[in-house]
């Protein structure tokens, strides 16, 4: 209790631990922004693909493998040691399925993170998620089937395949 | 001989610095303890609809739908099932009316 020597010191300690505390606090919170960044630019691009992917084979729409495209551009954007303790897995809303809301056709994935203050306000974790709505292109099969379509309402349905040779004319409608 | 000792203990100010540093040290320890556990307290900062809790529904909203959360019940929000219009982020369900704008009158 007589000597001063140490004092500084000890203040020093103290307030350097609350500061770098603080420090360290706003870097969790700003690298579970990044993660959130990047999960969703990474939802984007697989979405891109989920939009223009085409099967190219006769009778299939090829939604089902559409979704596992854009599940694989998923994972070459974010692969899994990315963002530590990723749970998110990519899911597709296909035009099938979505014949009352075409808004929502694309994809989107649920993940949960530890929530930046977790020391101070719990251990639940926090849940997100990330959506892009792109839709779906029609694929070459469907513009056949539509054009097909045309072609026999047009001929007041005299045959009923394509097996007519027609010309046809885009009037830009 | 006793008085004279206390009086020379009394007069002296030897150690009044660490007198009040440990008397005010208390002093706080106390009413930190006092404050971290009190009921209210705690039901502020990590009660179900404490401040922490609303952050955490805050974070997670304007993240899926981009917009201040001003949903009563966020958990439902967050797992939208898509059977519906109601998505916050491209319908006003207080409004009754879309996100979406268009021209009114025709293109000539």
């Amino acid at each position: 209790m007589k000597y001063n020597k140490g004092q500084s010191t000890i203040e020093f300690i103290l307030t350097f631990t609350a500061t770098v505390g603080f420090i360290f606090l706003f870097l969790k919170t700003a690298l579970n922004y990044t993660n959130g960044y990047m999960v969703q630019h990474a939802v984007f691009m697989a979405s891109r693909g989920y939009l223009v992917y085409d099967k190219q084979i006769k009778g299939d729409y090829g939604d089902a493998d559409a979704e596992k495209h854009a599940k694989k551009i998923f994972e070459k954007y974010l692969p899994a040691p990315l963002i530590n303790g990723f749970d998110g897995t990519l899911k597709a809303n296909d035009p099938e399925n979505m014949s009352f809301n075409k808004a929502f056709i694309g994809v989107y994935v649920d993940f949960e993170q530890v929530f930046s203050l977790g020391f101070i306000g719990g251990k639940d974790m926090v849940k997100f998620r990330a959506e892009s709505f792109l839709g779906r292109e029609p694929t070459r099969y469907e513009g056949y089937e539509q054009t097909c379509a045309a072609i026999i309402t047009a001929l007041d349905g005299a045959g009923s395949a394509c097996d007519i040779h027609v010309t046809l004319d885009d009037n830009g409608g | 001989m006793d008085k004279f000792f206390l009086n020379k203990i009394i007069s002296s100010k030897k150690g009044q610095s660490a007198v009040e540093y440990i008397l005010l040290l208390g002093v706080i320890s106390a009413l930190g303890v006092t404050i971290i556990n009190n009921k209210r307290f705690k039901d502020f900062i990590a009660g179900q609809d404490g401040l922490f809790a609303i952050m955490k529904k805050g974070m997670a909203y304007s993240y899926c739908y981009g917009r201040e959360n001003d949903s009563t019940d966020v958990d439902q929000k967050l797992n939208f099932d898509y059977k519906s219009k109601n998505h916050d982020t491209y319908y006003n369900s207080t409004g009754g009316h879309t996100h979406f704008f268009t021209n009114k009158a025709k293109y000539p």
